[in-house]
């Protein structure tokens, strides 16, 4: 940003203003890794897949076909077929939504309760800090998953439940290192400055603690989102996933368990999904990160 | 000796044991997927009854058996209870536990306790002679003392003490179980129950110690006492049964190969849920029998390992059609609805040959009282089933084909267990049902639910569902009563999941269990099933199956009347 703001400041002819800025925009393009992009194309197809399945998909995900069961990739299906015949490439693709939908709606409530939690201790006091922080040791106590589990077996398995178990059972990890943030912020020169400058509490909140402690929060939200279907996956392999006959990726994992030694495309397909969407929002979450805490200088 | 085939691969029905023949595996294969079955449906059928029928004996034993070992085996479910119950339950109970008579495959009752028994004219009186110096593992005497008070207890009014299936079955029938000397057991009938021999060989009717029994039910589930072969050492939940030998064992029943003790020393029944676990267990010797060989490994299995299998009588996994309200209240959405999909070829692909086929809902296929010509009831018929929602009134058809009326859509709630009463395989049938269902305009909603929660009820509701798949196992046509008797007096058969209760059904049922005449009360029993099929109260799909597939070493096991429980009591390692 610093940079920009030097070329913008500097009184150039046109055609000088012109050539720097496309310096600056192909330097920029170049110095980007080739990984961001390629994470960035397999995301782009992930986000087709889960607005317009209809695009991508070759088969009907939900048909049976009683006569082509358990074949093995080829050029008709080239992710194979299930045990009662249905296309697997296009239940993937299908499932793309609500793997989604379940990775976007756990981060989001995961990190509105993260949030809420982590800046009431941060900045709330001693006394707030120290009911959050034995709240948040008290969650801990139990493993995410259990807590995940509990939500699931309580309530009918459904994508909401899923959303809800997966947003509370990462919660506390995310609020935890939100409290973190916001209390090392606070204490950093600059707010120390503010204060001695007569700043009111108010306007350091705002113009300096809260700018500073939420930039690591787009990582995490990155992170989060495969984090989260890689969690839902999980509850589904355990059999607490939706209902079938839904392509969620998890779901199909959970389905094709049995088949894993006699039909290993039945596992290793989604699996594959799941884990390029997960190294995918990974990759650009890091670049992110490098981009925020200044260690990605483009030009 | 005999063959036995089925889905393209051929069995030596040898004496009970179906051993694997020389059938390649690609061959079973393409067998499946076929447009045309290579063996006609009336062999595969008689294969499969062949198969249960065989085991109705067990194979002679070897001269001088292998003595010691433990036998390391995987189950699949793990019971809420050691006794009574679920079937899950009753497979443990087969080891630890004995009954006063015991059943063969072919229906009929032999010994076990009771050495012998005569019945009085009228047919309402039973005298039992209870074989001499048998003792429970506790060291309380199994005599007519002990069982009157089983009796006793199972017929109370007390929940805590009451067994509540073996109530459901002789509860409207025994009048008094008395003792008149310690080895003469009688018991006397308000009313004749030609079915008591029969009902007394299940594991409902386990025999448990008096002395353990008087420590209350959570003892009783967690560590029950017997005078079987075995007794209960310990019960890691979420692990294993660990079953010692009964060193003083005398009390085999005429089913067993031999008599005494148990050969080997010692059973861990571990419960490995997940197919691929229990069987790769078997696969890397760390187990020397499992339950249930998944469908995906059958021909494996019978390649590899000496495979048994026996079709459990009483009633086949269907589904419950709820006729207590819309849509199923219409006789015609319900005969639709067994209509509109291939249920055969279904089963066929989900298991693989590894189960049947059981169109008849009313009826096991290996029930002995089964109608046969409704082995063939309510086929594919698209057409037909069109027909009939069409003169049932729904003929509004939602934007993705549904049909609708009055404004509402045709759906169906299927709630099922799950990976428990109804194993991924079967789920699979139901979702291939789900799919073909909707060609008609059914919308079929499955909904899984815990096992915990199934027997507890939640989400079970009259009002939660129209269609349940469920099964009861019994020897055959007793378990009508169970399925089909009418609420009354406050009871509420929760058992009917169908809510199908006509007079006329009832009638016959009760009249059947009490006919002397064979031939009359088969024909009651028969007339019974055209009934309920004809109604479409419930949708056939297939019979619950145990297969144990064993490492070759392990020998004499065998699979055990009246519900296919497998039986350790004569197996022993090869030298």
């Amino acid at each position: 940003m610093s940079s920009t703001s030097t070329i913008t400041g500097t009184r150039l002819g046109f055609s000088g203003d012109f050539r720097r800025r496309l310096t600056y925009v192909v330097t920029f393009v170049t110095s980007i890794p080739v990984s961001v992009y390629v994470a960035a194309f397999i995301l782009g197809g992930f986000v087709l897949a889960a607005l317009a399945p209809g695009v991508l998909r070759t088969h009907d995900p939900f048909r049976t076909d009683l006569f082509s069961t358990l074949q093995a990739p080829s050029l008709s299906h080239i992710f194979g077929t299930d045990q009662s015949g249905r296309d697997v490439f296009s239940r993937v693709v299908q499932g793309t939504a609500q793997s989604m939908a379940i990775g976007v709606g756990a981060t989001t409530l995961s990190m509105s309760i993260a949030l809420t939690l982590g800046i009431a201790a941060g900045l709330g006091g001693r006394m707030a800090d120290s009911l959050i922080s034995r709240f948040l040791e008290v969650m801990f106590a139990f493993p995410n998953l259990f807590l995940a589990l509990l939500f699931v077996t309580i309530f009918d398995a459904t994508t909401a439940t899923l959303i809800v178990a997966v947003g509370v059972g990462t919660a506390p990890g995310y609020a935890r290192m939100i409290r973190g943030q916001f209390l090392a912020v606070r204490r950093a020169g600059y707010v120390e400055a503010a204060t001695a400058l007569g700043h009111s509490w108010q306007r350091i909140v705002r113009q300096h603690i809260f700018p500073n402690a939420m930039r690591p929060l787009v990582v995490m939200i990155t992170l989060g989102l495969g984090q989260s279907i890689v969690w839902a996956s999980g509850l589904a392999f355990l059999g607490l996933g939706v209902a079938p006959p839904s392509p969620e990726w998890g779901a199909l994992l959970d389905a094709g368990r049995d088949y894993v030694v006699n039909a290993w495309w039945l596992e290793v397909m989604p699996g594959f999904a799941i884990i390029v969407f997960a190294l995918s929002v990974t990759v650009i979450g890091q670049h992110l990160q490098d981009r925020l805490e200044g260690r990605f200088h483009p030009v | 000796m005999a063959i036995a085939p089925f889905g393209g691969i051929a069995f030596t029905v040898f004496r009970g044991r179906v051993l694997s023949a020389p059938a390649s595996c690609s061959g079973a294969t393409s067998s499946l997927v076929s447009r045309q079955p290579a063996v006609p449906r009336q062999r595969l059928m008689a294969g499969f009854i062949l198969a249960g029928i065989s085991l109705a004996v067990a194979p002679p034993a070897s001269a001088d058996p292998n003595r010691g070992g433990t036998i390391r085996y995987g189950h699949e479910q793990e019971p809420p209870c050691l006794y009574a119950g679920w079937v899950q339950a009753g497979y443990i109970q087969r080891q630890y536990a004995d009954n006063l008579v015991a059943r063969t495959h072919d229906g009929r009752i032999v010994p076990w306790i009771a050495t012998e028994w005569t019945i009085s004219d009228d047919r309402r009186t039973y005298t039992f002679k209870i074989k001499p110096n048998v003792k429970f593992t506790d060291g309380t005497a199994l005599d007519a003392n002990a069982i009157v008070a089983d009796f006793n207890r199972w017929l109370s009014n007390d929940p805590d003490k009451a067994n509540v299936n073996a109530k459901l079955y002789v509860g409207d029938y025994i009048s008094a179980v008395t003792a008149p000397d310690p080895l003469t057991l009688r018991i006397d009938l308000r009313q004749p129950y030609e079915q008591l021999l029969t009902v007394l060989s299940t594991y409902f009717f386990g025999l448990l110690s008096p002395t353990a029994l008087a420590l209350g039910p959570q003892a009783t589930c967690e560590k029950p006492i017997g005078s079987g072969p075995f007794y209960v050492e310990k019960w890691n939940h979420g692990q294993n049964v660990i079953l010692k030998r009964n060193p003083n064992y005398n009390s085999a029943p005429a089913t067993a190969k031999h008599q005494g003790p148990a050969y080997v020393d010692e059973i861990i029944w571990k419960f490995l849920k997940d197919n691929t676990v229990r069987y790769g267990s078997l696969l890397t010797d760390e187990s020397d029998a499992i339950y249930d060989v998944p469908a995906v490994d059958w021909a494996d299995a019978n390649k590899r390992f000496t495979v048994i299998r026996d079709i459990t009588g009483g009633t086949p996994t269907r589904l419950q059609l709820n006729t207590a309200f819309p849509p199923f209240d219409d006789v015609r959405v319900r005969q639709a609805f067994a209509h509109v999909s291939e249920r055969r070829q279904a089963v066929d692909v989900a298991f693989r040959g590894a189960v049947p086929y059981n169109a008849n809902g009313s009826m096991s296929i290996s029930s002995p009282e089964r109608v046969k010509e409704l082995d063939a009831s309510d086929p594919y018929d698209l057409t037909a089933a069109n027909r009939l929602l069409d003169e049932a009134g729904w003929t509004g058809r939602t934007s993705d084909g549904i049909r609708t009326k009055d404004g509402k859509p045709l759906t169906v709630r299927l709630l099922y267990a799950g990976g428990s009463l109804i194993s991924s395989d079967g789920v699979l049938v139901l979702q291939i049902l789900q799919d073909q269902a909707r060609a008609a305009g059914f919308n079929v909603v499955l909904k899984p639910i815990q096992q915990a929660d199934w027997f507890a009820g939640k989400g079970r509701g009259p009002h939660d569902y129209e269609a349940q798949p469920a099964y009861w196992v019994a020897a055959g046509a007793e378990i009508l009563k169970i399925s089909w008797r009418p609420d009354h007096d406050g009871f509420v058969n929760a058992n009917n999941a169908s809510r199908f209760q006509p007079p006329a059904l009832w009638k016959l049922i009760a009249a059947a269990d009490s006919d002397f005449d064979d031939k009359e009360r088969l024909k009651l029993y028969q007339d019974a099933q055209r009934l309920i099929v004809d109604n479409a109260a419930v949708v056939g799909l297939f019979p619950l199956t145990v297969s144990i597939a064993s490492q070759p070493k392990l020998k004499d096991v065998w699979i055990s009347g009246p519900v296919s429980e497998p039986v350790f009591y004569d197996a022993y390692f090869e030298k």
